[in-house]
Parts: structure tokens; sequence; C-alpha cells
């Protein structure tokens, strides 16, 4: 088995073996960071050949195609996995999580490789289809997310196939509207409206770290996929009915979020609508043409993951220490006096935690996400619709005071709570982190020129 | 004692072949989203994917025709071991209503001798709209698939079919394994479609993979969906 094939192999080989220890979430959680490193490391050592600068090899009879590019986005998601799999030591996420996140790694590994294109689309499928187990979870009675998560998914793969075949072997002169329709695919993939639903639906439903996953390293995968699939067919961006349909798809989705935002009263509907003005962004920049495009969809990719990670550990600690989800009065659960009122008082490093991914999420000015926000804005004000970035800023603006508002609830004086003050061992981990945060904070130009690094890889 | 290969099985349902397939495609399809008795769900879903075996024999060389009908049959066997692990989406025997707390039994309303369920008038209306719309659309000149002879009406019929109603099977209920059913229905559709425009082995072999990756999926959630906890909790 050469290097490339076992990218592909040993995940779903370690899934299995793990999967057998599915009785011990936390060993199985601590195996499966382990193997992850592992991983890591191998691809780490990988020489690629200096001449070309890209490796093949062939898999099911097809040509597995490893550049530095994919070895980049391959390195970030192992190292991701790493951290998502050592929080699930503490807090174990259910006995599916480390051997299905395993699974989906391989096929994402082999998505990225497998060429020509139909191919990594198909196996973009298995993969993404194998997420609804880990959104799933061992939840009894609800499915909606996992759901509308495989329908949704399994919808969009279909047309994508199907326009990624058009492009492939048709001559450009021939583009379709079956060939746009088809492309609607992406449009779904990405979270456009009206089929944004299954973000929501991921963010209510799937244990925190399983949302990270699939949302912050499953999407990165989606948004390179994307961006090559363009890179590789120049003239599809500048299609004006292309672009036209993204933007449209896009501006819909910041209108929809911003409003979920100032509408929602407990926070896994704020925070599934923080995602998707990220998404919605993200959309709206792909259709850039070049490298400003990639950069610009990348490191907004990359400030997801950081933003929906923080606020993960966030809400895992404010969990533990019995806190409910509600962000305004009128989200405190049914028939009980215990509510978030006074919340800041009680347990304020973890949910300044929760705060910090909020607002790296929303790009607001010395925060983690700022750069790639400040880069987007730039980047849709050189356009041709000179009003995008405006009705960005309006959609953070509304964000912005929904997290403002729910700030203020927060730190009203509580009457009856049931939340435990954070130990001292807690506050000083969190203390450190927070000055992790800040430093990164302050230096946006640290996530920025990673994210450049990534894409100067593919070029 | 000679046993009958592949191309006499064909030749044996030949007289099925083009309108006949196309038309039991339709009818298997309303019953998959019509009919609220999982065991007939499931049924109609297997001779669907007999049908569909069929319409493949005018795009795709015999042997792989039947190869997809076998995995069609696979998937209805997925199905049909999780349905009846769940007790068909009923409550267990030993088990009355008033002790499953989340568990919600179809409501039934009487319309004289029979008894159907509330949401029937409701599908069965969405259901005639979409054959309308299948109907409009086969004869639609601008809906003229790429790649597919002028000749093969019915295959062009049982795609439009399959998609339609799949999508609206997939859209009426929120149950995984009737909503499943919908989705592989879709698939089928596409599939058949697909399989005129490329017709690689490796693609072919790769979608079998995700049907029957799908079809495990929705096993999954449908064991999930009426596990005991969900019953009780």
């Amino acid at each position: 088995m050469n290097e490339l094939t076992f990218l592909i192999i040993a995940p779903i080989f370690a899934a299995l073996i793990i999967g057998l220890l599915n009785r011990w979430p936390k060993m199985a959680a601590g195996l499966g960071a382990l193997a992850a490193f592992g991983f890591w490391l191998t691809l780490k050592m990988l020489a690629l050949p200096a001449a070309t600068g890209q490796q093949t090899a062939d898999f099911l009879g097809q040509t597995l195609l490893f550049n530095e590019g994919g070895r980049g986005i391959l390195l970030f998601i192992y190292a991701g996995l790493v951290l998502l799999f050592l929080l699930a030591v503490p807090f174990p996420q259910g006995r599916k999580f480390v051997p299905g996140s395993l699974a989906v790694l391989g096929l994402l590994a082999a998505a990225l490789m497998l060429r020509p294109f139909t191919y990594g689309v198909i196996t973009l499928w298995l993969a993404l289809a194998l997420g609804a187990i880990v959104i799933q979870e061992e939840q009894a009675g609800q499915t909606r997310a996992a759901l509308t998560h495989l329908l949704l998914v399994s919808v969009a793969m279909p047309l994508l196939l199907l326009a990624v075949w058009l492009i492939e072997t048709q001559p450009t002169t021939l583009v379709t509207p079956v060939t746009r329709l088809a492309l609607l695919g992406f449009v779904i993939l990405l979270a456009g409206f009206p089929f944004h639903v299954w973000v929501t639906a991921v963010i209510r439903r799937a244990p925190p770290l399983a949302a990270v996953f699939v949302l912050g390293l499953a999407q990165l995968v989606i948004v390179v996929f994307a961006l090559s699939f363009l890179q590789a067919n120049p003239w599809l961006p500048r299609d004006p009915q292309f672009g036209q349909m993204v933007r449209l798809s896009g501006t819909a989705v910041l209108l929809a979020a911003g409003l979920m935002a100032v509408t929602a009263v407990r926070w896994p509907r704020f925070l599934s609508s923080l995602v998707l003005l990220n998404m919605g962004l993200i959309l709206l920049v792909l259709p850039l043409s070049g490298r400003l495009g990639w950069e610009t969809a990348v490191s907004l990719q990359l400030a997801q993951f950081t933003g929906l990670l923080l606020t993960a550990v966030g809400s895992l600690l404010l969990r533990c220490q019995n806190a409910a989800a509600d962000i305004r009065p009128a989200g405190a659960p049914d028939g009980t006096a215990v509510n978030n009122r006074g919340l800041a008082r009680r347990t304020p490093l973890s949910l300044a935690l929760y705060l910090s991914g909020a607002l790296a999420l929303l790009g607001l000015p010395l925060t983690l996400g700022f750069g790639p926000h400040w880069l987007a804005l730039r980047a849709l004000a050189g356009g041709t619709a000179v009003w995008l970035p405006a009705l960005a800023l309006f959609a953070a603006g509304l964000g912005a005071f929904a997290l403002f508002r729910a700030v203020l609830y927060w730190l009203e004086p509580g009457e009856v709570t049931a939340v435990s003050p954070e130990p001292r061992w807690l506050q000083a981990v969190l203390t450190v982190l927070f000055l992790i945060i800040l430093w990164f904070s302050l230096h946006p130009a640290a996530l920025l020129n990673y994210s450049a690094h990534l894409v100067a890889l593919f070029s | 004692m000679n046993l009958p290969n592949i191309f006499d099985w064909i030749e044996k349902f030949s007289f099925l072949r083009g309108y006949p397939a196309a038309a039991l495609v339709l009818v298997t399809a309303v019953i998959i989203i019509l009919v609220w008795d999982w065991r007939l769900a499931v049924f109609a879903l297997a001779a669907q994917y007999f049908a569909v075996g069929l319409l493949y024999l005018d795009v795709l060389d015999p042997r792989l025709a039947v190869i997809k009908a076998l995995v069609g049959w696979f998937v209805c066997l997925i199905l049909y071991i999780t349905a009846r692990q769940v007790n068909w989406g009923r409550l267990p025997p030993d088990i009355t209503p008033e002790e499953a707390k989340t568990y919600r039994q179809i409501e039934f309303v009487r319309l004289g001798p029979v008894s159907l369920p509330k949401s029937f008038p409701l599908r069965a209306l969405l259901v005639a709209a979409a054959l309308l719309l299948i109907i409009w659309w086969t004869q639609n000149p601008a809906s003229e698939l790429p790649v597919l002879a002028e000749s093969l009406v019915p295959v062009k019929l049982a795609i439009n079919t399959l998609v339609i109603l799949g999508l609206l099977g997939l859209a009426v209920t929120t149950e995984p394994l009737k909503a499943g059913m919908g989705l592989l229905m879709f698939l089928s559709g596409f599939e058949l479609f697909y399989s005129a425009l490329d017709q690689t082995p490796g693609i072919l072999a790769l979608l079998a993979g995700v049907n029957l990756l799908v079809a495990l999926v929705i096993a999954y959630l449908t064991q999930r969906r009426y596990t005991a906890e969900a019953i009780f909790d």
C-alpha cells in the first residue's frame, strides 16, 4: 500500500478498530486522538517529488493526485481532529463520534485526491452521508437534523455530479441551463438560501463537537473542493447567471441569519444564525476569481472552525455547571424558575469563552474572526454589487445587537439559579486560554497568513 | 438440467419492457407515498427496482442492468429487516399507548367502510398535482433530456416520475424510513438518467455503494427513531 492509499484506507480501518471499543467512549476518544496524530505525522513526513510538487497513485483504477495544497488542508483537518478527540475525553460525545469521524476522514481524503472530479464528488457524497451518523449519535427519538442533512446532501450531490460531468466532458460553449441548475448542488452544500435549514438543524441537535467536525472540518473540504473546481474551470465564476444565482442565495442567507439572530431566544438558534452569517459570506466570495476569492473563503472557513470550537467548549463547560440555554427571558424553560439570568456573575470565564467564539463568527474588530471578515468586505466592495458589503455589515450588526442584548440579560442579577460557580483550576486554565485568544485577536494577520499559506500551496 | 441464465430471464420478462415498466414505476411510486403501511411500501419499492432494472436494459449492458436491480433489492432487504426490527413503526405488542409517552400514533378518520390517515387527503392532492406535472413535463419539448434517444420515451417518463415523486416523498414526511424511500426513488431516477451519460464501471460501482450506504444510514436513523428510549422518555 503506498502512502496516498494509506491516507484513505488507514482512517477507515482505525474507525473499525476503535468502533469495537465504543462501550468506553473516553478510551475510544483517546485512541482516536492518537490515531489522528499518527496520520498527521505520516502526512507531515510524506515527501513530495521536488520537480513536480505532486504525487500520483492508482486507486481502484483511478488516479489519486496529491499536491502541497491537499497536504496543507489535510494537515489542518488532522490537527483539528486531534483537538476534537482530545476534548471528547473529558466531554464524551457518544459512541459513534470517534469511529464515525475517522471513517468520514478517510472518505474526505479520497474526495480531495481522486481525479477526475466525478469520482471526487461521489466519495464526498459517501463521506457526507456517513456524516449523518455522527450528527445523530446515540440520540433517541429525534432524527430531524441527521435526516435533513442526509436528504439535502443526497439531493445536492447528484446535481453536482451532473454539473461536473457536463463541464468535464462537454465544450464550454455548450453550457446549458442544465449546468447552472446542476451547480445548485454547491449552493445547497454551502447552505445557500433556502437550503440553509440543515445548518440550523445540525447545530440544534448534533453533539457540540460533532457539529464542529461537520461545519468546521468537513465543510472546509467542501469549500476547497468548490474552489478547486471553479479554478479548474475559470470561465465558470465569470458566468453572469452563476454569479447572480450565488449572489441572490448568499444575500438571502445573510438576511435570514440576521433576522434569526434578532428573534432567537435560546443559544442553539442564535449560534446557527452566526454560523449562517459566516457561511453567507463564503457563498458570496465564491465567484470572486483568483487568489482573493480563495484566500477570503478559506480564511472565513478557518474562522468558522475556530469560532465553533470555542462556542462548543464554552457551551460544554456551561452545561457541566447546569446552565440553561436561554439568551432572553422568553427562552427560559417552561415550568421552572431556573434560567440564565445572572449567568455571567456565576460562570464568567466559561461564558466569556462561548462569547469569544460567537464574536469570532460575527467578525467584530479585536476578535479572532475580524481578519477574514474584513478581507471579505474589502473583496465584496471591489465587485460589481457595491451594496453587498453594506448588507453584510447590516446583517452582522443585527447579530451584534442580539449578542449585546444577550450579554445584558446574562449580566442581570439572578434570582433562582442552579448554576454552580467555576472551580479554581478551571478559572486558571481558562485565563491562560484567554491570553492566547487575546493574542490572536490582537494579531489578525496570524490567521490570514495561515490561510494565505494554504492557498499558496494550491497555486 | 439447464438453469436459465440472466438473458433467459430477461427474455421471459421482455413483455414488461418499455411502457409497462414505466407504468409499474409510476404505480409503485404512488403506493410508496400514499400507503401508510410500511410492509406494502417496502414491497412496492422492491417491485419498483425490478421495473427500473427492466428500463436499465435500454441504456446499459444487460449484465450491469441486473446488478443495478440486485443492488436495489439489497437496499430493500436492509429496509425490510430494519422495519421488522422496529415492528413496522408501530408500538411493540406488550406496550400500551398510555405507557408510551412520546409515541405518536397515526390518526385515522373513517370514510364510510374504510379508515384513512388524516394526512391522506393532502398527500393524495399533492400526488395528483405531481402526476399532472409529470405528464406535462414529459410532453413538453423543453424537457428533452440530453443524450437519451427520442425513442426512449418510457425511460424519460420513468426518470421524471422517480425524480418528481421521489422529491415529493422525501418532503412530505419526517419519518426516516418513509422519507428515505422517497430519497431512494429520487436516486433511482437520477441514476437511470446518469447511466445514459456515463457508463464507467467505477462510477456505477461507486453509485451502488452510495445506494447501500444511504440505505444503511436510513436504517440507523429508523432504529434511533423507534428505540425503546424514544418511546418511553
